[in-house]
């Protein structure tokens, strides 16, 4: 009895000690996949007929990947476009989508949070943060809605400020930017072709802004700066040519004038950023606060501001329930309109171009 | 004589009227010939001038056009000027004396860890009205009366560039202890992971939840009678493999690890005597753009309780099947996760086998309300002939992301005999009614995945 206890206490002492051997010899495996790293970071990008394979977390940045990568890229995103980016299922197939991507472009801000699971599942250093192959699209976007004092009290808050970078077309510019310093820095062998994208898409937005002979006259920047910073409608009271400046607008914001200045309600705060370039004020929102869905009292007080200040227009993403914004339409007479958030959220609209001529379209044919 | 005279004075004054005449035609030739000169050169003077007046207009529309160009210029570099002006445009702030600097080195913070408390509430009245049947990790959540199950304390933080740590403190009345706590390599070569420490292991769908996770309140009595409300883990070392895609799937996962086990009592399938090894692989299958299925096969084998050296064997088949709706994913969630368990278990010369399974379901109603049920049947580990059938309704409400309350119902029917002299033979068959209440300060939620 003595002896098997014995020989019992030996196979353990020795799978304790495999155990710690196999411990020790991990020790040196984060050597070896700093190594492989370093191998894969040397690149496979810009080799002879290599294609970058890029993942973007939702369709709008795989849009302008598309455009600024061109041939070199094969783009996919994981979130749909009538899909609600922030409750995405971090599906074991998107880890394996993650773990083959020389890329990964994100907004980079607390939309995402599903992405840290697939990210941790995905086992490819290189897309991590701070790594070569990661992009965070909304560096350098002017954030509204920064958090002073966070906490939960004002419901599901997004500390970096409001992530919906998307609805603001001026981001667009700096998103493209951010996605051009990712493909030159994994591919910088072909920095010139993605870069010659980049300013043909910036001046496309720029065009599509503000019209083309704005653009001609004053460049693309400085008409952005002027837009970003508030000044642009000032700027194009000025005469020029027997006329206004305003007279050679163009693009989205001449489409825009007739709901510039209104104010409506949302649902979310999805809209902040298309509310600032055309200058919509946004007096109340559905959900009371950020993620908490509509109390009744909630909506009462909706209905009453709407009223009060003679509200006509209500925009909602519609992955949103539709149910409230009908009964508050009911109730006032306030013209809802359903807009798909993201590129590829209704059919047809399959670049952020369209995407935003629909935003615009929509709206002025509620009006 | 005259005559001759006369005729020679006649002759010579035709001839000299001849010449005369042939002179005036003379004259009258070159004069027509110097105002044919004449007429060309007016021609030419006038051509020459009609040129010169066209590049005298040419040169002063230019001269007119370039005023103008040059005040449109003036009007539009002032116009891009003021362009300028106003796009630079920010606002400055006022240095003054009272402005203070401060040096960073004492405050670090920002790299403490993620930090969060969940708590865990539950009221409970139960129709056998025993106390004896509640002890948590024995056989039942039956107490009687207002209780907190747990606090859970979370923290959780990348350790290097290469490692996270996740620490999770349960925190009851009873005692603190530590549900798990381990570091993990994310990155290792051949897509695989390394993670040490204490924690539950991959074992069907849902034995690596935490209990506020859980799609019913308490676990089901199929892994309970096995593992023990404590689940099956343990302190040891773990590894997960993405391997290549196997049967038709859209990804396959392996698991293994390797772990001391949990004193959890003798009525368990595995006690701390010795070491488990546990393996799973998953298969992971997308049916549509909105749905998917998991199968996974798992197994565990290790030392139980039985005095000797006796080991237990454990294997489990998992399904789990979801559907979210992409775009109605706030307001419609269907899940069903079911695990079918076969527990083989020497005692010496003996062997028993037990069987056990649940199947348990969730779906989202909208926004805040999901329904559930579970059913559930087990054997003991020891004594197959001892067993008990659950049954499970639940409403859960989730006024936040943060914050949710769920009714339950819950009957247990049981044909066991009770291990506590207290109870004086068999435990009885129960209908719960249980109220939980849980929450969650920090950025750790009632996540699931």
């Amino acid at each position: 009895m003595k002896t098997i206890e014995l020989n019992r206490k030996a196979t353990l002492n020795k799978i304790i000690i495999f155990s710690m051997i196999l411990y020790v010899a991990n020790m040196f495996l984060p050597a070896q996949a700093l190594s492989q790293e370093r191998a894969q970071n040397r690149y496979r990008g810009g080799q002879q007929g290599r294609v970058l394979n890029v993942v973007c977390s939702f369709s709008d940045f795989a849009s302008i990947a598309e455009f600024i990568g061109g041939n070199k890229v094969k783009v996919s995103y994981i979130a749909r476009g009538e899909q609600d980016p922030h409750f995405v299922p971090p599906k074991p197939s998107y880890a394996v989508m993650l773990s083959q991507a020389d890329m990964w472009i994100s907004t980079g801000m607390d939309l995402e949070m599903w992405s840290a699971t697939l990210l941790d599942k995905a086992r490819n250093r290189k897309i991590m943060d701070g790594e070569i192959g990661f992009v965070s699209a909304s560096d350098g976007v002017n954030v509204v809605e920064k958090v002073e004092f966070a906490d939960r009290t004002e419901g599901d808050v997004h500390l970096m400020g409001n992530p919906h970078i998307n609805t603001g077309p001026l981001n667009l510019r700096i998103v493209a930017q951010n996605i051009t310093i990712g493909f030159t820095k994994v591919d910088p062998a072909n920095a010139s072709f993605y870069q010659a994208n980049r300013d043909a898409f910036i001046d496309r937005v720029d065009r599509a802004l503000f019209g083309d002979k704005l653009v001609d006259l004053f460049g693309g920047n400085t008409l952005s700066r002027l837009l970003e910073n508030g000044t642009l409608f000032t700027f194009l009271d000025r005469s020029y040519e027997g006329g206004k400046l305003s007279d050679h607008l163009g693009g989205w914001l001449k489409k825009a004038l007739p709901f510039r200045g209104m104010r409506i309600i949302t649902y979310h705060k999805n809209w902040s950023y298309f509310a600032k370039t055309f200058g919509l004020e946004v007096v109340g929102y559905i959900e009371p606060k950020p993620g908490i869905p509509p109390s009744a009292k909630h909506v009462q007080s909706i209905i009453e501001t709407i009223k009060k200040q003679n509200i006509n227009l209500m925009m909602v993403a519609s992955y949103f329930e539709k149910k409230t914004a009908q009964m508050i339409e009911e109730k006032t007479g306030i013209k809802p309109v359903y807009l798909p958030l993201y590129v590829n959220g209704i059919p047809g609209i399959d670049d952020n171009f369209k995407l935003v001529d629909y935003w615009i379209d929509q709206i002025n044919s509620a009006l | 004589m005259k005559k001759k005279l006369f005729l020679f004075s006649i002759l010579t004054a035709f001839l000299h009227g001849q010449a005369a005449s042939q002179d005036q035609q003379m004259t009258v030739r070159s004069l027509q010939d110097s105002l044919n000169v004449l007429k060309q050169k007016m021609i030419s003077v006038q051509t020459d001038n009609i040129k010169i007046k066209k590049d005298l207009d040419s040169l002063l529309s230019g001269l007119r056009a370039g005023r103008e160009q040059e005040e449109t210029d003036t009007d539009l570099q002032q116009l891009l000027d003021e362009a300028n002006r106003l796009a630079d445009k920010e606002t400055v702030k006022d240095e003054d004396q009272l402005k203070k600097f401060h040096s960073g080195i004492r405050q670090q913070q920002a790299l403490n860890p993620n930090i969060s408390l969940g708590g865990d509430f539950f009221a409970a009245a139960s129709s056998s009205n025993n106390d004896f049947i509640s002890e948590p990790g024995d056989v039942s959540y039956g107490n009687n009366g207002f209780h907190l199950r747990e606090m859970e304390l979370a923290l959780e933080a990348p350790l290097d560039p290469f490692t996270r740590g996740k620490t999770f403190i349960s925190i009851s009345k009873e005692e603190i202890s530590i549900e798990e706590a381990y570091m993990e390599w994310l990155n290792l070569p051949l897509h695989m992971n390394l993670k040490i420490g204490v924690f539950y292991s991959e074992f069907g769908p849902i034995n690596r939840y935490h209990d506020h996770a859980l799609p019913q309140f308490d676990r089901p009595r199929a892994l309970v009678n096995l593992f023990s409300n404590k689940g099956l883990g343990g302190t040891g070392l773990s590894s997960n493999f993405m391997l290549p895609e196997i049967l038709f799937s859209d990804a396959s996962i392996f698991d293994f690890a390797v772990v001391k086990g949990t004193d959890t009592g003798d009525n368990f399938s595995f006690g701390n005597q010795g070491l488990l090894y546990i393996g799973q692989f998953k298969n992971f299958y997308e049916t549509s753009q909105n749905s998917y299925f998991e199968v996974r096969i798992s197994g565990v084998a290790g030392r139980n309780p039985y005095p000797g050296k006796n080991n237990s064997y454990v294997g489990s088949l998992g399904l789990n099947y979801k559907w979210v709706p992409a775009g109605r994913e706030k307001y419609r969630t269907f899940d069903w996760k079911t695990e079918f368990l076969y527990s083989h278990r020497h005692e010496n010369s003996e062997a028993v086998q037990s069987i056990g399974f649940y199947s348990s379901v969730q779906n989202k109603l909208n926004a805040r309300f999901w329904i559930g049920g579970r059913i559930g049947y087990s054997e003991l580990p020891y004594d197959n002939s001892q067993h008990e059938w659950d049954y499970t309704l639940n409403l859960d409400f989730w006024q936040s992301e943060f914050v949710f309350t769920r009714i339950q119902y819950q009957y247990n029917r049981r044909t066991i005999e009770s291990t506590i002299p207290a109870m004086n033979g068999s435990l009885p068959n129960d209908h719960t009614i249980l109220l939980q209440v849980c929450w969650a300060m920090g950025p750790h939620k009632h996540e699931a995945y």
